[in-house]
C-alpha cells in the first residue's frame, strides 16, 4: 500500500466519523422531537386500537380477556338485532339496527347538508356583512353536541317546543307531538336537527373555495354571455368539485361518529326501544352498562372505522 | 365636446394646424379627492346605497335565512331567564315575561353536580390539554416537515388511521389502561386521553404549515450557527403563531365539548365536566328546562365566544384542517 | 363594427375617485391605447366600456346606442383578461368554444370556428390541452382566440402582454397588430407600458388620476406633449424640464444661462399655428414686465454637448456627473444647478467632473406654464 492510498484511507475514515457524527446528531434531535408526542399517541390512541382489533377476536369476563373464539364476536354481533334489523326493515319499521341507522343519516343527512351549505355559500359570496352572516349559520358548529341534542329536544317538546307551535300556527294539529320520543319519526326530527349544525361547515368549506376562485373568470364568462345559471354549472361548480369530495367525506364522518345527539335525544338506550340508536351509542352499551360485553363493544367500534377509513385515505390521497 | 357629432375624432388632427383645444383636456387638479357623492347629505346617500331590487332580494333572504337559523339558540336564552311556568306556556309569548336568573342560581348549585365546580372541571380538563397538545405537537410535526426518517410513511399512515377512528374504538382500550395505571376517575387520565387522541390531526395539520415556511429560512439560520434546536425556537416556533393559534381555539373547543369521553372516563359527580352534568339535570316527571337551558348556556358561552373572538384563525383553520 | 363614445363619465367606488368626466371617443376599426401609470383608472375606464362597471356618471354610447347599464353580454364584447382568464378546467377548445356555445351555436359550427381562429394563432396543436399544460405565450393566444372566435365589435385588452417575458412581449405585439388589422375590429388596449402603446396604436389616450390628459397619434403624442405631466411620461428617459423665470422675454436659468423665449416661441409658431389663447400667452410671455416661473422642456435626445462654449445659440452650463454607456447611445447625466439633466450623444468625449455646455435647436423647446400647460 503507498503512502498516498494510506492517507487517502484516513481520509475517507475521518469522514465516515464525522457523517456518524452528524448521523448521531439528527437521530438525537429527531428522538427529542418525536418521542414525547409520539409516546403518547402511541399509548393512547395506537395501542386502545391494536388493542381493540386484537380484542374482538377473543372472549371476555366483563372487563377481562378470556379466551380466543375466533370470529365468534364479529357473527355475533354483525347478525344482532341492534345493530341491524332485518324483519323490522323489511317493514319499514324502526328500529331497524344502529347500522341501519347510521347509513340512514349518510344518506338524508349528508346530501341535504352539502347542498345547503353550497346554497348559503352561493347567497352569502358577494354580501357585505357576509361575514357576519356566516358566523351565524355556523355558530351551531362550535356549540357542545350534547347542547345541541338538548336544544333538539326542547324545540320538538309537545308543548314548550317552537316546532310544534308553528304546526299549530300552520293547522297542522295532527302532527303535534314529542318528536325526539316518537319512535317512528324521531330519527328524521334528529337527521333535521343534525343538518342545521353541519350546514354551518359545508357552508364554510365552500365559502372558502368560491373565494379562491379567480374573479376574472366569472368576469370573463360574463362578457362571453354566460348568464347567472351557465356561470354556476360551467365556471362555479367544476371549480368546487374538488370541495364537494371533501365536504361529503366529512360529513360522512361527522354522521358515522354520531353520539351526543343521539344520547342526548334518546340516553344509553338510543330512544325508546331503541329507535334511533347509532353504531356509537351501542359500543357505549355493550363497553359500559351492564351486561358488559367488551368483545361485541370492540367489534361495533372496528366496524365504523371500516366504513370511514377508506374515505378518510382518498382524502389524503386528493391532495 | 360637440353635441351633434360625438363621433368626431379628435387631437387627430391637431398636430396638423389647429391647436388643440384645452378646455376639452381636465387638469388633474380639477379631479375632486373624493368622490362628489361623498358630499351629499346623509339621507340620500342611505336612499342610494339601498341596492337595487334583486339585490335588495337577496338580502332579506340571507339575512332571514340567517336568523331563523339561530332562532333556537334565542328559545335556549329565553327559556334559561324564565321561569318554568313560561317556557312550557311557550318562550316566544313575551306579553307578561318575567326576567328571572333563578336558573342560573340553580344551576351554578345543581345538587347532583353543580355547574359551577363543573365548569372548574372542565377548564382543568381543557386547559393542559391544549396546551400540551400544542407544544408536542409541533415538535413532532417539525421532523415530519422537514427530515427524512425511518417510519416517516407508516407512521403518518398510523396519524390517518387515527384520524378516521371513532373515539368509541379507543374507548375500551384506555379504560383498561387507565384503570391499570391508576389514572381512571382522575383529571389526569382524561388529560392523557384528550392529548393522545388530538396529537394525531394537530401533528398533520401542523406538518402542512410548516411545508409551506420557506426552507431558506432554515438554512440561512443554520448558515449563521444555529443549532436544530435554536432553530426549531426562534424560526419554526414564531413563524407558525398564526396556525398554532388556530389548533389551540379548534383544539379547545373540542375538548371542552366532548362528551363521550368524559361520560367514560370520569365517574365521580364532584369530577363530572360541565358538558356530562347537562343530561342529567332533565329531571323525572317534568323536564326542568329552565335548568338545562341555563347550564347548555354557561357551558356554551365559553366556546362560542371563543369563536366569536378568534373566529378567523378558527374558520381558517377548519377549512385548512379538512382541505389538506 | 362600432364607434365608441364616452361622455363624461365618473366612476367612484365610495369615495374614491376612479375616473372622473372622462371624455373618449374610439373610432370604428380604431386601435386606441389607453396608457398610464398603475392606479390612473385606465383599467376602471376599460371595464366600463366592457360593462364590467357602471358608470356613476356620464354616458357610453356604442354608434348611437346608449350601452351603459346594459350587461357586457348585450354589448357584444370581447376581453381579454391580465391573467388570461382561461377556464382552468376546459380543455383549450372547449375554453375558445365557450362564448359560442353559451351563445347556442351548434357543435358543429362551434367546432369550424374554433378550427379556423386556431389556425389563425397557429395553435391547432394545443386543442386538447388544458390551460395548465401551456407555456405563457400559448395562454395568451388562447385568451386571444376565445376572444375574436364569436367576431365581437369592441375588442378589450387589459394588459394582455404583462405576464409575458421580453422577447414574447415583442412577438405578440405584432401578433396582436396583424390580427386587428385583419380583423378591423375596434380595439381599446389598456397598458402601462409606453413602448406597447406607441408601437401598436392608432391613437394613445393617457390618462393621469383618473382623467384623460391627451389624446394624440403616438408621433403627435411625442412631437407635442400637451403638458409637462405628459412630456415626461413620454419617453425614455423623461424629458428634461428646467426651471426657470421669465423676465424681458427670456427664461432665466440663474447660474446656468438664459434662454431667449422669442426664439423658441417663433420656432414652435413656424411650426403649429398656435391658438387664439396660446397668442395671448405668448405675447404675454414676450411682454419685458412679466415676471414668474415656467418649466423649459428639452428631451435627452435633442441636447448637444460641447466642452466649450459654442458662440451662439441657447446654451445651459453644467458638469457631467455620469456617463452611462447604453449600446446604441451613451446617456450622459450632467448636473445643471443641482438638478441631474439628461443627454443621449453618440460618442464619448466627456467625463465624469467636466465642464460642458448643452446646446438645442429652439424647434426641439417646449415651454410650460406653471399649471403644467404647454404655452410654446
Amino acid at each position: 500500500m503507498s503512502l498516498q492510498d494510506h492517507i487517502d484511507g484516513i481520509t475517507v475514515d475521518r469522514d465516515e466519523g464525522g457523517l456518524l457524527d452528524i448521523d448521531r446528531e439528527k437521530a438525537v434531535a429527531l428522538a427529542v422531537f418525536l418521542v414525547p408526542g409520539l409516546t403518547l399517541f402511541g399509548i393512547f390512541s395506537v395501542a386502545p386500537i391494536v388493542y381493540s382489533v386484537f380484542g374482538s377476536f377473543f372472549s371476555w369476563d366483563t372487563f377481562t380477556l378470556e379466551s380466543f373464539v375466533g370470529l365468534d364476536n364479529w357473527i355475533r354481533s354483525l347478525t344482532d338485532q341492534l345493530i341491524i334489523h332485518w324483519p323490522n326493515m323489511q317493514e319499514l319499521r324502526y328500529p331497524m339496527g344502529a347500522l341501519t341507522h347510521n347509513l340512514l343519516w349518510v344518506v338524508i343527512h349528508v346530501p341535504a347538508s352539502t347542498f345547503l351549505g353550497l346554497g348559503l355559500a352561493l347567497l352569502f359570496a358577494d354580501l357585505k356583512g357576509r361575514r357576519f352572516l356566516r358566523s351565524m349559520i355556523f355558530v351551531g358548529f362550535t356549540v357542545p353536541p350534547i347542547v345541541i341534542g338538548l336544544v333538539l329536544m326542547f324545540i320538538y317538546d309537545p308543548r314548550a317546543g317552537l316546532f310544534n307551535e308553528v304546526l299549530r300556527v300552520l293547522g297542522q294539529e295532527q302532527w303535534v307531538r314529542n318528536w325526539t320520543q316518537s319512535p317512528q319519526v324521531a330519527i328524521y326530527a334528529l337527521i333535521a336537527g343534525g343538518i342545521w349544525v353541519h350546514t354551518g361547515f359545508s357552508m364554510l368549506l365552500y365559502s372558502s373555495a368560491l373565494s379562491a376562485i379567480d374573479p376574472s373568470l366569472l368576469e370573463s364568462a360574463k362578457v362571453d354571455g354566460a348568464g347567472a345559471w351557465r356561470r354556476f354549472r360551467d365556471i362555479i361548480w367544476p371549480l368546487v368539485r374538488p370541495v364537494t369530495a371533501v365536504v361529503v367525506i366529512m360529513g360522512i364522518i361527522w354522521v358515522m361518529r354520531m353520539f351526543d345527539i343521539v344520547y342526548a335525544a334518546g340516553g344509553a338506550a338510543g330512544g325508546p326501544n331503541h329507535a334511533y340508536s347509532v353504531l356509537g351509542i351501542e359500543v357505549y352499551r355493550a363497553a359500559f352498562r351492564p351486561p358488559i360485553d367488551y368483545g361485541m363493544a370492540m367489534v361495533v367500534a372496528l366496524v365504523q372505522l371500516f366504513i370511514v377509513a377508506p374515505l378518510a385515505l382518498y382524502i389524503a390521497r386528493m391532495n | 365636446m360637440a353635441e351633434d357629432d360625438p363621433l368626431e375624432p379628435t387631437g387627430i388632427d391637431a398636430g396638423s394646424g389647429r391647436a388643440t383645444d384645452h378646455d376639452q383636456y381636465l387638469s388633474v387638479d380639477d379631479v375632486p379627492d373624493i368622490a362628489p357623492t361623498a358630499e351629499l347629505s346623509w339621507r340620500t346617500r342611505i336612499i342610494e346605497s339601498i341596492p337595487a331590487k334583486r339585490r335588495a332580494l337577496k338580502y332579506v333572504v340571507a339575512i332571514t335565512i340567517a336568523v331563523l337559523w339561530i332562532v333556537p339558540f334565542i328559545g335556549l336564552f329565553m327559556a334559561s331567564i324564565r321561569p318554568l311556568s313560561e317556557i312550557i306556556g311557550g318562550w316566544w309569548h313575551l306579553e307578561g315575561m318575567t326576567v328571572t336568573f333563578e336558573n342560573y342560581y340553580r344551576a351554578w348549585n345543581y345538587s347532583t353536580a353543580p355547574m359551577g365546580q363543573a365548569l372548574l372541571n372542565t377548564f382543568i380538563v381543557t386547559i393542559p390539554a391544549v396546551l400540551v397538545v400544542m407544544l408536542l405537537g409541533v415538535m413532532a410535526a417539525y421532523p415530519f416537515a422537514r427530515f427524512e426518517f425511518p417510519l416517516k410513511t407508516t407512521l403518518f399512515f398510523l396519524i390517518l388511521l387515527v384520524m378516521a377512528a371513532p373515539p368509541e374504538l379507543i374507548a375500551m382500550g384506555n379504560f383498561n389502561a387507565l384503570r391499570e395505571f391508576g389514572l381512571f376517575d382522575t383529571y389526569m387520565g382524561l388529560i392523557l386521553i384528550h392529548i393522545g387522541w388530538g396529537l394525531g390531526w394537530v401533528v398533520l395539520f401542523l406538518r402542512n404549515y410548516l411545508l409551506g415556511i420557506p426552507e431558506e429560512l432554515e438554512e440561512a439560520a443554520r448558515i449563521d450557527g444555529a443549532s436544530r434546536y435554536q432553530i426549531f425556537r426562534t424560526i419554526i416556533l414564531p413563524l407558525s403563531t398564526p396556525a398554532l393559534v388556530s389548533v389551540a381555539v379548534i383544539q379547545f373547543t373540542w375538548v371542552w365539548n366532548a362528551f363521550f369521553f368524559p361520560l367514560v372516563f370520569m365517574r365521580s359527580p364532584e369530577l363530572y365536566l360541565a358538558p356530562q352534568v347537562l343530561p342529567l339535570m332533565r329531571g323525572r316527571v317534568q323536564v326542568e328546562w329552565g335548568l338545562i337551558a341555563a347550564g347548555s348556556i354557561m357551558t356554551m358561552a365559553v366556546p362560542v365566544l371563543l369563536f366569536l373572538f378568534l373566529e378567523r384563525y378558527y374558520k381558517r383553520g377548519m377549512v385548512a384542517a379538512v382541505a389538506d | 363594427m362600432v364607434a365608441i363614445t364616452l361622455e363624461n363619465v365618473s366612476k367612484y367606488f365610495g369615495e374614491t375617485v376612479a375616473n372622473y368626466q372622462v371624455n373618449l371617443q374610439v373610432t370604428d376599426g380604431e386601435f386606441l391605447v389607453i396608457l398610464g401609470p398603475s392606479g390612473c383608472g385606465k383599467t376602471t375606464a376599460l371595464r366600463l366600456i366592457a360593462g364590467l362597471e357602471q358608470p356613476s356618471e356620464g354616458a357610453i354610447y356604442f354608434d348611437d346606442d346608449r350601452v351603459d347599464g346594459r350587461s357586457p353580454s348585450a354589448r357584444n364584447i370581447a376581453m381579454v383578461f391580465q391573467n388570461y382568464a382561461l377556464y382552468p378546467h376546459m380543455t383549450v377548445a372547449e375554453n375558445i368554444g365557450y362564448p359560442l356555445k353559451v351563445r347556442g351555436f351548434s357543435p358543429d359550427e362551434r367546432d369550424e370556428k374554433v378550427e379556423d381562429v386556431t389556425s389563425l394563432l397557429h395553435i391547432e396543436d394545443q386543442v386538447e390541452k388544458k390551460p395548465g399544460a401551456l407555456s405563457g405565450g400559448q395562454r395568451q393566444r388562447v385568451a386571444l382566440a376565445r376572444a375574436i372566435v364569436r367576431e365581437p365589435t369592441v375588442f378589450l385588452l387589459d394588459e394582455p402582454l404583462s405576464n409575458l417575458d421580453a422577447k414574447l412581449r415583442q412577438e405578440m405585439r405584432s401578433e396582436l397588430k396583424r390580427l386587428q388589422n385583419e380583423l378591423e375590429i375596434t380595439t381599446v388596449y389598456v397598458t402601462h407600458n409606453q413602448e406597447e402603446a406607441m408601437s401598436m396604436s392608432d391613437r394613445v389616450a393617457v390618462m393621469n388620476q383618473g382623467t384623460v390628459q391627451q389624446v394624440a397619434p403616438p408621433q403627435e403624442l411625442y412631437d407635442r406633449p400637451r403638458t409637462a405631466w405628459v412630456a415626461q411620461f413620454i419617453g425614455s428617459p423623461p424629458m428634461n424640464l428646467f426651471q426657470g423665470t421669465r423676465r424681458n422675454g427670456s427664461i432665466d436659468l440663474g447660474e446656468a444661462g438664459t434662454v431667449d423665449l422669442s426664439g423658441v416661441l417663433e420656432a414652435k409658431e413656424a411650426v403649429v399655428e398656435t391658438s387664439e389663447r396660446d397668442d395671448v400667452q405668448s405675447t404675454a410671455l414676450l411682454a419685458s414686465d412679466t415676471q414668474g416661473t415656467v418649466s423649459l422642456g428639452i428631451r435627452p435626445e435633442n441636447l448637444t454637448l460641447a466642452s466649450t462654449p459654442p458662440p451662439s445659440g441657447n446654451v445651459i452650463e453644467g458638469r457631467v456627473d455620469t456617463v452611462e454607456p447604453m449600446g446604441e447611445y451613451i446617456l450622459v447625466n450632467v448636473s445643471v444647478n443641482d438638478q441631474i439633466v439628461n443627454a443621449k450623444v453618440s460618442d464619448r468625449t466627456v467625463s465624469r467632473g467636466d465642464r460642458v455646455y448643452l446646446t438645442f435647436d429652439t424647434n426641439d423647446a417646449y415651454v410650460y406654464d406653471t399649471n403644467g400647460d404647454l404655452v410654446a
